[in-house]
């Protein structure tokens, strides 16, 4: 190609000007794109290697990693729809403006008059409720299917922080609007930073070091909720928060690839990869008959050096997983699109210092948590969150069985233990939340009971004690950690679940239970 | 054990000379990381003072319960004298609202007797009373700032 370039040129100045200029799209392109059509599998591997946006991922990929039920494509989706929020982010800081005089108002025009505004608001928020979901069941999935094993103990704990920073995102992003909910969410959520102060109140160690009030005023800059807080927290969601996970997500996706790719099982019988497209290339073996002896530096099978095309059964990225990353992609952007022109994201009134909502509902990712902040502001608000996530941290480095990596439950045992601590979690939350609802707890039973019995006995911390006691049985019965990991992790699933649906459906006016959400008394 | 990767001998001299040069780029490193770390603190507290001035003694006769809206205060007034409690839930900092005979927290469900003392729910403290004090042109000016033991009354 280069030849034929120099050659074409006719011989005068301007004759090569005016051939150049023919030729400029195609050098154009040319000098952009060193590679042809992806048709070889060379070229499709140099589309990938040779692109700064593809090439942290890997050339080729196993046929396995394709199946749609395996991942469901939560990793994909987690990353698309940040990716969604990002652009849509970015429109909305153009009208948005950061400050308790402005934020309200500057929300009702993006929703009136700002053409278009009031869609990419709700693709925004509709897009952070898919992030949330995809990434608790991107993690799930990975937990389930043994992924955080062999070389992956590391990712599973930079998943952790991604998990941590999705939630982050999502909190400091609906208090921006300033409206009744965001108020009284910084109004709990600053509290809740402040709420060691509840053991070192218990402990009278309050005057030496005060622990909440560094975090209060770290966190809204102030003792009191005002433009400071507004403007941080404005900071965190725009700015530092999402910098922090882009670093982590481009870590967790280039760790996926140096660990081997996404995990398998070791043995893949042809019904696994059943439906997937194969390699042209893999039923073919180059053969080289030895010309000369060579000195013994390995043994090996055979006698002479064998090449098959492909033997790892591996399949080209371009286009095979590229397509199907890219549906997945299209598919939650598609289902935030629908959702965002059938359902509006709420606005309440503007913030009232004065009057709480009643009952004031935290976004449903949020709601578990606010149930067992209920009952203590520092064991729910931070001991139990930070006992799960050193729990969940913990799980690769105490189950270091190598076997069972690739397969949803392991085994039939892991199957039935599964459902079997899904039963035990759904009884033992439903109890503890009905005999919570109907007899209180431990200051209706011994009005004078000290502050700190109840901050580390309550129904909370019980729950705790119970799952923690469940597995450890569970390693003990069937002589495995990560059928014990199964049962914990099950039961803190299903936990989360039904507080979060409690807190939804049966949480009233000053927190009472009803029934139903129409039983509530009018106002 | 393996070779020295130079045998270049340190010199009294040259140990001297690079070592305050690597000393003082370390002090003057901890010194501007310890400055950037300390400066999300802010030193001044901005907001509301936390007086307030409530009016006369007289306008506060034995019976009455006055909530000043703005400043999140209950004041009460009896035989004994004129108090102030807070309407800050020590819980996570909801508005209390008043009852018949209690206050009730919205958001978690604690509640307190009219002295705000807890009697169920998660606050872990009770709500916080506050001092009163006259002006010299003889107003009573409750300060927010300044705690005081439940029980604390200004006296008639």
């Amino acid at each position: 190609m280069k030849q034929e370039r120099e050659t074409s040129a006719p011989g005068s100045a301007i004759g090569q000007y005016l051939s150049n200029l023919k030729q400029l799209p195609g050098n154009l392109r040319r000098s952009m794109i060193r590679h042809g059509a992806a048709e070889t599998s060379r070229a499709r591997a140099q589309a990938v290697f040779s692109n700064i946006f593809l090439h942290v991922h890997s050339v080729k990929v196993h046929r396995f990693s394709l199946r749609w039920s395996y991942t469901f494509g939560l990793g994909v989706m987690s990353a698309g729809a940040f990716f969604i929020l990002s652009l849509t982010g970015l429109l909305l800081m153009l009208y948005y403006e950061p400050s308790t005089q402005n934020a309200y108002s500057s929300m009702k025009d993006i929703i009136y008059i700002v053409p278009s505004g009031r869609l990419v608001r709700n693709v925004h928020r509709w897009g952070a409720h898919i992030m949330v979901i995809c990434v608790f069941l991107h993690m799930a999935r990975v937990f389930y299917t043994g992924s955080y094993k062999r070389g992956r103990e590391f990712n599973w704990l930079v998943g952790l922080v991604l998990l941590v920073l999705t939630l982050a995102l999502s909190f400091t992003g609906y208090l921006l609007p300033w409206d009744q909910l965001a108020y009284w969410a910084v109004t709990i959520g600053t509290n809740i930073a402040s709420s060691p102060q509840e053991v070192t109140d218990a402990l009278g160690l309050t005057d030496q070091i005060d622990v909440g009030a560094l975090m209060r005023h770290l966190l809204i800059g102030s003792d009191q909720i005002g433009n400071n807080a507004l403007v941080r927290f404005y900071f965190l969601h725009c700015i530092f928060l999402p910098m922090l996970l882009v670093m982590f997500v481009a870590v967790h996706i280039w760790r996926v690839r140096k660990d081997g790719g996404l995990s398998r099982p070791d043995d893949i019988g042809p019904e696994l990869l059943e439906g997937i497209p194969k390699d042209a290339m893999a039923e073919k073996t180059f053969a080289q008959k030895s010309v000369k002896t060579y000195s013994l530096v390995a043994v090996v099978k055979g006698s002479h050096p064998e090449n098959s095309g492909a033997p790892e059964d591996t399949i080209d990225a371009m286009p095979h997983a590229f397509v199907r990353e890219f549906a997945a992609f299209m598919l939650i952007l598609a289902v935030a699109v629908v959702l965002s022109y059938f359902s509006d994201a709420p606005l309440k009134e503007p913030a009232n210092p004065s009057v709480p909502e009643n009952p004031a509902k935290a976004p449903w990712y949020f709601l578990g948590l606010q149930e067992l902040v209920g009952y203590s502001a520092f064991m729910g608000g931070i001991g139990i969150p930070t006992i799960a996530l050193i729990g969940l941290g913990l799980i690769p480095y105490l189950d270091r069985d190598r076997n069972g990596i690739g397969i949803w439950f392991e085994n039939q045992q892991g199957r039935s233990v599964a459902f079997v601590s899904s039963i035990f979690s759904f009884v033992t939350c439903v109890a503890i939340l009905a005999l919570t609802v109907n007899f209180g707890w431990l200051r209706n039973w011994y009005p004078d009971v000290p502050q700190i019995v109840i901050t580390f006995v309550n129904p909370g911390t019980l729950l705790v004690g119970v799952f923690a006691a469940w597995s450890l049985l569970t390693i003990k019965k069937f002589d495995s950690i990560r059928i014990g990991a199964i049962a914990l992790f099950t039961c803190f699933f299903v936990a989360f679940i039904i507080l979060t649906y409690f807190a939804t459906v049966h949480r009233g006016p000053n927190w009472q239970f009803y029934w139903w959400p129409s039983l509530w008394p009018g106002h | 054990m393996s070779a020295k990767l130079t045998n270049e001998e340190i010199t009294r001299r040259g140990f001297l000379g690079w070592g305050f040069a690597v000393l003082a780029g370390m002090v003057s490193f901890a010194i501007f990381v310890l400055s950037t770390l300390r400066m999300p603190l802010p030193s001044l507290l901005p907001g509301k003072s936390g007086r307030f001035r409530i009016g006369r003694k007289a306008d506060f006769p034995p019976g009455t319960a006055r909530y000043f809206e703005e400043e999140q205060t209950y004041v009460f007034a009896d035989t004994d004298g004129v108090f102030a409690i807070s309407a800050v839930c020590t819980h996570l900092g909801c508005i209390v609202g008043k009852e018949e005979r209690q206050f009730v927290c919205p958001c978690h469900g604690s509640y307190y007797d009219l002295s705000g003392k807890v009697k169920s729910g998660p606050a872990p403290k009770n709500l916080q009373w506050f001092k009163i004090v006259k002006t010299p042109g003889g107003r009573l000016v409750v300060e927010r700032s300044k705690r005081v033991a439940p029980g604390t009354k200004y006296l008639v």
